[in-house]
């Protein structure tokens, strides 16, 4: 029981510190510290930094999962969704921190997977939101973009809703201005007189 | 001489890590140790942390009006635009670290203005390359979306041409399916009112 609880509270504070950090921010030393535990702990039960990260990214997959599921009781992307990512700032940071390390491609692929649940979970949503038919292509491309701009920009600093809502107004703003754009390539749509 | 030339020497060499790892990688410990020098020059130089970063934001803008002067060349987005990104690589990474720590002001500020210089060097392509010849505003508000996007998934070994053009094809792609989407719209209503 004392082992298990130990156990929780080093790959607890890790996956925070990761959040924060990223991998950079991982030291045996600054675990055990912040923890107030015997470095010797972690070698038993992680055996090394390696076997450590491999725990972090199952405690990954299971928050992601609660937040996916979170995501069956919502009904709006703004406010709904904007304050479920506020809600699980640190599953969200840690997901940024993953998808920051495209050399790593064990991190990497961590961040993928979360990504793909995401993406079908919340689909629905967003087409509502933006007026698209759900099955349309367009819906799920441009989230892709928007959702890569919000991975450069966000950080537990801004992660708010000011900071959200201002994202998916001005994303909402753009969508909504092409949609009446004279472009040049489509010019035989004028109205026939 | 000796003195400017070692502490151009710990500032290229932070320059480069702070490229590859932001804030995080800037140790003195490690830069000395790289450099096989005494940490003692570094405080005699820098003072701490805080003025060596200090130093590296002047460094940046120095190279930025580099990066800028080939963005001025360039004939067209892709190709001359993104190989002007992947020539001033380091540069760009630098760049991406200093969006990523949107807390600090100096680099934030850095940041925003290179960026405003660039915005108004590419606007002509940019909307030439979109197709947007009427709303160059609109455009410029789709540039910022689709550089920060590029943004999210580049690193040093990333930042190659195959990678940033097959991106901006998706910008670009994705774009014009607005575009049409808001024309198929527009039908529907007209067939309505007819």
């Amino acid at each position: 029981m004392e082992k298990n609880r130990n156990l929780s509270a080093w790959t607890e504070a890790g996956y925070e510190l990761f959040a924060h950090e990223g991998l950079d921010g991982l030291q045996v030393e600054r675990l055990a510290r912040i923890l107030q535990l015997n470095k010797s702990g972690f070698y038993h039960y992680f055996g090394d930094l390696e076997g450590f990260c491999a725990q972090l990214l199952n405690l990954h997959k299971k928050k992601v999962n609660v937040f996916v599921e979170g995501l069956t009781e919502i009904t709006t992307l703004d406010p709904g969704y904007l304050f479920h990512l506020i809600n699980h700032a640190a599953t969200v940071m840690f997901q940024v921190q993953l998808v920051r390390n495209p050399n790593n491609n064990f991190l990497y692929a961590a961040s993928e997977m979360a990504d793909e649940k995401v993406n079908a979970a919340i689909r629905a949503l967003w087409c509502e939101y933006f007026n698209l038919p759900v099955d349309t292509e367009l819906g799920i491309r441009y989230y892709m973009i928007v959702r890569d701009v919000f991975y450069t920009r966000v950080s537990f600093q801004n992660l708010n809703y000011t900071f959200l809502h201002n994202l998916i107004t001005d994303v909402k703003a753009i969508l909504d201005e092409s949609a009446i754009v004279n472009h040049s390539d489509l010019t035989d749509l004028e109205i026939p007189s | 001489m000796e003195k400017g030339k070692n502490s151009s020497a710990w500032t290229e060499a932070g320059y480069t890590i702070f490229a590859e790892e932001g804030m995080a990688g800037i140790q003195v410990e490690r830069l000395a140790r790289m450099l096989n020098l005494n940490k003692s020059g570094f405080y005699h130089y820098f003072g701490d942390v805080d003025g060596f970063c200090d130093e590296l934001i002047s460094l940046h803008k120095e190279k930025a009006k580099l990066f800028l002067a080939d963005v001025a060349t360039v004939k067209s987005i892709d190709p001359d635009y993104l190989m002007v990104c992947v020539k001033h690589k380091k540069e760009v990474m630098v760049h991406l670290q200093l969006l990523r720590h949107q807390g600090n002001p100096l680099f934030s500020a850095t940041a925003e203005k290179i960026d405003q210089e660039e915005n108004f060097l590419l606007c002509d392509h940019w909307t030439h390359y979109l197709g947007i010849h009427d709303n160059p505003s609109l455009a410029m508000r789709y540039f910022k979306l689709v550089r920060d996007m590029l943004y999210a998934r580049i690193s040093v070994k990333h930042l190659e041409y195959p990678f940033l053009h097959k991106s901006m094809m998706e910008a670009k792609a994705v774009m014009q399916q607005m575009m049409e989407a808001g024309h198929v719209k527009a039908d529907h209503r007209l067939l309505k009112s007819l």
